[in-house]
């Protein structure tokens, strides 16, 4: 198996495809820091150039392309508080608060290097065991992704936010508006009310850009206004400090561990892998109290987490042909450019092809490290332009990344309509992050659950018969509840502590 | 810790919540079935059980909006848009975003987005308009170019369909 990489490295590492990937991670950042324009989109953008190259090639420039639109994604998530894609929806959290504090360099070198060691560790981890892992992993029929899925969605609502009802509400707001369009099971329309533009469904990047960007430019306005928030911010700091890649270092490493065997689940994905990482690093941190306020490790985590996510997803990928998420969606169809298709036998019967590809995702990595080094100088530069300059420009760039969805006036209508409900939610405690993880999990969520159904002939036990599933919904109930008897625990045992003072 | 004025938003929050859950779950009803097939769920299932769980969450805010807390005597109001200029500002702010949607396909890309920097440029702060006109139509002008014709991205051209071609 080891010989087997070392081939596949030598594949990827030839001059001219180390040149490829270059352009293609460097692309892919320029494209990708465009706010609205995700992974998906840059692919679909550079396709035609990607489909001249030879097929290796190609599957190497897309891998870069792929990591640089990555990173862009999380990049505006960090200087403007707009996700470029759903899995940096969570780096939003910490890593816009650090823009804010002036640390937009540490955070934004922070998501390379935690990227790279990601990258790393989710290929020795793959090359040692992956193989008995990815067995294991066919354990999880749609009960037990159902299960998982409730788990991912009540862990992120008793993380963000005030009030654990309130961040229920705003996933089940999420989920709720995925269930527009064609149902998937029936092929009936639900809620599009006879429009056919509502058909295909309410896309990620339309509620994203409404609710974080819109509703941005409004909160920024009202921040000069109050003097809360400076037209200019001053980076502290260019680059991360010693002491900072300190703290971040278990962070990145559990981030890398949770995201990996999260992403080797069939279709659980990055974004799922990010918000559970973020989540139980915030529960198991020391001082965790600073997660939410621009601490480094909120971003280094779950940032980790999306990279390792994207390597564990190759096992499912190849074994089983099911793309876990963005990025082996795209490996699929360069596996099927080179009339590969994937399935069990394929680490037997094409190592190369196989350790090429996770070579040169590995590439893809090496190479966001050593173009970013520079460029985070340049990105955190953008905090100093003015915010009455910089806040209209973006907004603008981000209703293109809408427009350019299908070039229709219902996604710039639904973009301002959401603009309007991310303002009213954000001014209310109301945690925007739930509504986009309810989004994307949504329709799968609802398949799992229906497929459940149909297996056990509409028995809802079946949820409870299967020992993972069980698991997985009994964590869900501990996470949503645990918070809440913690803080009482913790609050009494402070009245005893006070007790015997008072007395005495 | 709310005040009264927020205990009582949150309940209304809570009531809104409720009727659209309520509508949502009618609506979900009414979707026609083609065919069934015993024990298999329909497409209403996944929506009514949302709509369960919403409308739980709505009622437990409606119950328990929070703890009440007193404001202390004299104490402002906390709102960026309390004075008149403010709110004038916050409304056209709004206006201007809800047109500019409307507006972008029939104006254009390049006049709308024009129009809408230069306005929120003022409205931000700038009152240079020597420099916010210049910036606004230079920025929109180099996004329309970098867009259309370096990433194919079709924006429209709208009124000035004849010069930009």
């Amino acid at each position: 198996m080891f010989d087997s990489l070392i081939y596949g490295f030598s594949v990827a590492f030839t001059p001219f495809n180390v040149l490829i990937a270059f352009t293609g991670c460097l692309i892919g950042t320029i494209i990708g820091v465009l706010p609205g324009l995700g992974p998906t989109g840059t692919i679909a953008i550079l396709l035609p150039v990607v489909f001249s190259l030879p097929a290796t090639s190609a599957m190497i420039m897309l891998a870069g392309v792929y990591y640089g639109a990555m990173y862009g994604g999380s990049t505006t998530s960090i200087l403007v508080n707009i996700p470029g894609e759903s899995a940096s929806v969570v780096t939003t959290l910490d890593g816009h608060k650090m823009a804010l504090q002036g640390r937009a360099g540490p955070a934004l070198a922070i998501c390379a290097i935690g990227s790279f060691i990601a990258g790393t560790f989710s290929v020795i981890i793959l090359t040692f065991i992956g193989e008995p892992v990815a067995r294991f992993s066919l354990r999880f029929g749609p009960p037990e992704f159902f299960s998982l899925m409730v788990f991912g969605l009540s862990t992120v609502a008793s993380l963000t936010g005030k009030s654990v009802v309130k961040a229920i509400m705003a996933t089940t707001l999420g989920l709720m508006t995925a269930t527009v369009g064609i149902d998937l099971v029936s092929g009936i329309p639900r809620y599009t009310f006879g429009n056919p533009f509502l058909q295909d469904g309410i896309d990620f990047i339309v509620v994203a850009i409404g609710m974080f960007a819109i509703s941005e430019v409004i909160i920024t306005a009202e921040g000069l206004r109050t003097g809360e928030r400076k037209q200019m911010i001053k980076a502290k700091s260019l680059w991360i400090s010693f002491g900072e890649f300190i703290l971040s270092f278990w962070s990145i490493l559990r981030g890398t561990v949770i995201g990996f065997f999260v992403g080797i689940l069939p279709g659980a994905g990055a974004t799922l892998a990010s918000f559970l990482s973020y989540d139980i690093e915030k529960r198991i941190a020391k001082n965790s109290e600073t997660f939410g306020e621009g601490d480094i490790r909120g971003v280094a985590c779950p940032e980790s987490a999306n990279n390792a996510a994207a390597g564990g997803a190759l096992l499912p990928l190849l074994t089983l042909g099911i793309p876990g998420g963005g990025a082996t969606a795209v490996m699929l169809g360069a596996l099927m450019m080179l009339d590969i298709t994937p399935g069990p036998l394929l680490f037997q019967k094409k190592p190369d092809l196989v350790w090429g590809l996770i070579a040169s995702m590995y590439l893809g990595n090496l190479l966001l490290l050593v173009l970013n080094w520079p460029l985070v100088n340049v990105f955190a530069r953008i905090m100093a332009v003015p915010a009455r300059y910089l806040m209209p420009i973006v907004l603008v760039i981000s209703t293109i990344g809408v427009w350019s969805l299908s070039y229709s006036s219902m996604d710039l209508i639904s973009m301002g309509v959401w603009g309007i409900i991310g303002y009213y939610m954000r001014k209310h405690d109301y945690p925007l992050a739930p509504v986009l993880l309810g989004l994307i999990l949504g329709g799968r969520m609802e398949q799992a659950f229906r497929q459940s159904l149909i297996i056990s002939r509409g028995s809802t036990l079946v949820f409870l018969q299967r020992p993972i599933s069980v698991a997985l919904l009994i964590g869900a109930g501990l996470f949503l509840v645990l918070p809440y008897f913690l803080e009482r625990s913790r609050q009494f045992r402070l009245a005893r502590q006070a007790a015997p003072k008072g007395e005495a | 810790m709310k005040n009264k004025k927020q205990l009582r938003r949150t309940r209304i929050e809570a009531l809104v919540v409720l009727l659209g859950v309520a509508g949502y779950i009618w609506v979900g009803l009414d979707v026609p079935l083609y065919y069934r097939m015993p024990g298999v769920p329909g497409p209403s299932v996944f929506p009514v059980v949302l709509g369960i769980i919403m409308a739980a969450a709505a009622l437990w805010l409606l119950i328990f909006p929070g703890e009440e807390e007193k404001p202390p005597k004299g104490a402002p109001e906390q709102s960026a848009w309390r004075d008149f200029e403010g709110r004038w500002q916050f409304y056209l702010m709004w206006g201007l975003l809800i047109a500019y949607v409307f507006l972008l396909p029939g104006l254009g890309f390049v006049v709308s987005s024009a129009l809408l920097l230069i306005a929120f440029f003022f409205l931000l702060g700038e009152r240079r308009w020597y420099l916010a006109i210049p910036i606004a139509v230079v920025f929109t002008l180099a996004i329309y170019i970098g867009f259309a014709r370096g990433l194919q991205i079709r924006l429209p051209p709208g009124i000035l369909a004849s010069v930009l071609r």
